[in-house]
């Protein structure tokens, strides 16, 4: 699962990261709003997680470490997604 | 299709569309605007007043046509047809088609306008429409042009109430509302408004600069609503480009625009599956294209072989 979502961050993110820091928000790493909306739509596909539209400025605030807890509780869960 | 248009500019060449970004101090951005095209500086200070009447005729019409379509919208297609969905958005489709067509026409005569579309216009279909933004006179100006298509176009909160004839339209007739305070909650307000498209039949337009240019240079695009909706309705891109209004930005300004050489492009359709790889690169392309076609319109209108031709056209009707 972290490599996936390695792979989705290394994607759309618009700056050529060798790596990805695990405290640094992802905004910070070259995440405009259409990249944290296409990072959205990998989630849904690569997961079947649904995190609400309205909620997608609470993405960019994450840092990488964060987001794959959010992922794995998600997943744990059951995956509907809700709280980024 | 494509031409010249006559000219009677005179310009400095160092104003070329793109070079100027960003807001200017309000001097600088009231002495160069209207340099921009060259036309209002080339227009003898005697008309100003004869320009001033012209736009506030045009005004006054608008508004009458404004309240006429209110009228006529809630009286005879709201009312009369709210319990037959279908038809009541066919009705509404036709009177914003036809409110566009006849309030670009009041424009268009009552400024003086000299309208060049360039490109082939679809006759019918479905397309995301997206457009640069100069004034308040594209959206007729898009309505009139794309006729064979029902547009649909995202307005601004406040529009929801009180204002004749638009907003009754905007909130009966499949537009979207954005009130630009949380981006979250403007995707998800455009995420509705694609997934409602189809059951008006609609063609959205979208204005990626996210507002209206300040001085008729292209400002660079903000595209997450334009890919929240490309990827919720799934339609092939129309771009389309629009220059010479960037004078009339407001109705305040409209004065400025009497004579003006308008030229509205419409370039070819991208299939959504070519967009579907990497939609990024599809609209980076797409700002190019604008921007060049900006470019293009621009110095075609300011070269001297427009200038010959304009001398020999008048020449022959002299004689």
């Amino acid at each position: 699962m972290r490599t996936v979502l390695r792979e989705i961050v290394l994607k759309n993110s618009r700056l050529r990261l060798e790596t990805i820091p695990e405290r640094t928000p992802v905004r910070e790493l070259g995440f405009d709003s259409f990249a944290l909306l296409s990072t959205l739509a990998d989630l849904e596909e690569r997961f079947g997680l649904e995190f609400p539209l309205e909620r997608i400025e609470e993405l960019g605030d994450l840092a990488f470490g964060e987001l794959v807890s959010l992922v794995r509780a998600e997943l744990h869960r059951g995956g509907r997604g809700g709280s980024p | 299709m494509r031409g010249t248009f006559p000219s009677r500019s005179r310009v400095d060449p160092s104003r070329r569309s793109g070079e100027v970004r960003g807001r200017l101090p309000s001097a600088a951005r009231a002495s160069t605007s209207r340099s921009t095209d060259g036309r209002s500086s080339a227009r003898p200070a005697w008309r100003r007043p004869f320009d001033l009447l012209r736009s506030t005729t045009v005004l006054a019409l608008t508004l009458i046509l404004a309240v006429a379509f209110d009228l006529w919208v809630r009286v005879r297609i709201l009312f009369p047809l709210r319990r037959r969905e279908e038809r009541r958005i066919a009705a509404l489709n036709r009177a914003v088609r036809a409110w566009g067509i006849s309030t670009f026409a009041v424009s268009r005569i009552g400024l003086g306008l000299r309208v060049r579309v360039q490109g082939t216009t679809p006759s019918s279909g479905r397309f995301l429409v997206l457009a640069n933004h100069q004034s308040s006179v594209d959206i007729p100006a898009l309505i009139a042009t794309l006729r064979g298509l029902d547009l649909k176009f995202v307005a601004w909160e406040e529009l929801r109430r009180g204002k004749p004839g638009v907003s009754v339209t905007l909130r009966h007739g499949g537009f979207a509302f954005v009130a630009k305070r949380r981006l979250g909650d403007d995707l998800a307000a455009l995420r509705g408004f694609a997934v409602n498209l189809e059951r008006h039949n609609g063609s959205p337009v979208l204005f990626p600069e996210g507002r209206r240019s300040d001085d008729g240079a292209l400002r660079p695009f903000a595209l997450a609503g334009a890919e929240i909706v490309r990827r919720t309705a799934r339609l092939p891109i129309l771009p389309v480009t629009l220059d010479g209004l960037h004078e009339a930005r407001t109705i305040r300004t409209l004065h400025r625009a009497v004579g003006s050489r308008v030229t509205i492009r419409v370039s070819e359709p991208i299939p959504f599956d070519r967009t579907r790889r990497d939609p990024r690169d599809a609209f980076d392309r797409i700002e190019h294209e604008i921007r060049g076609n900006l470019e293009e319109i621009r110095a075609r209108t300011r070269s001297p072989a427009a200038r010959r031709t304009v001398t020999r056209r008048r020449g022959r009707a002299r004689r």
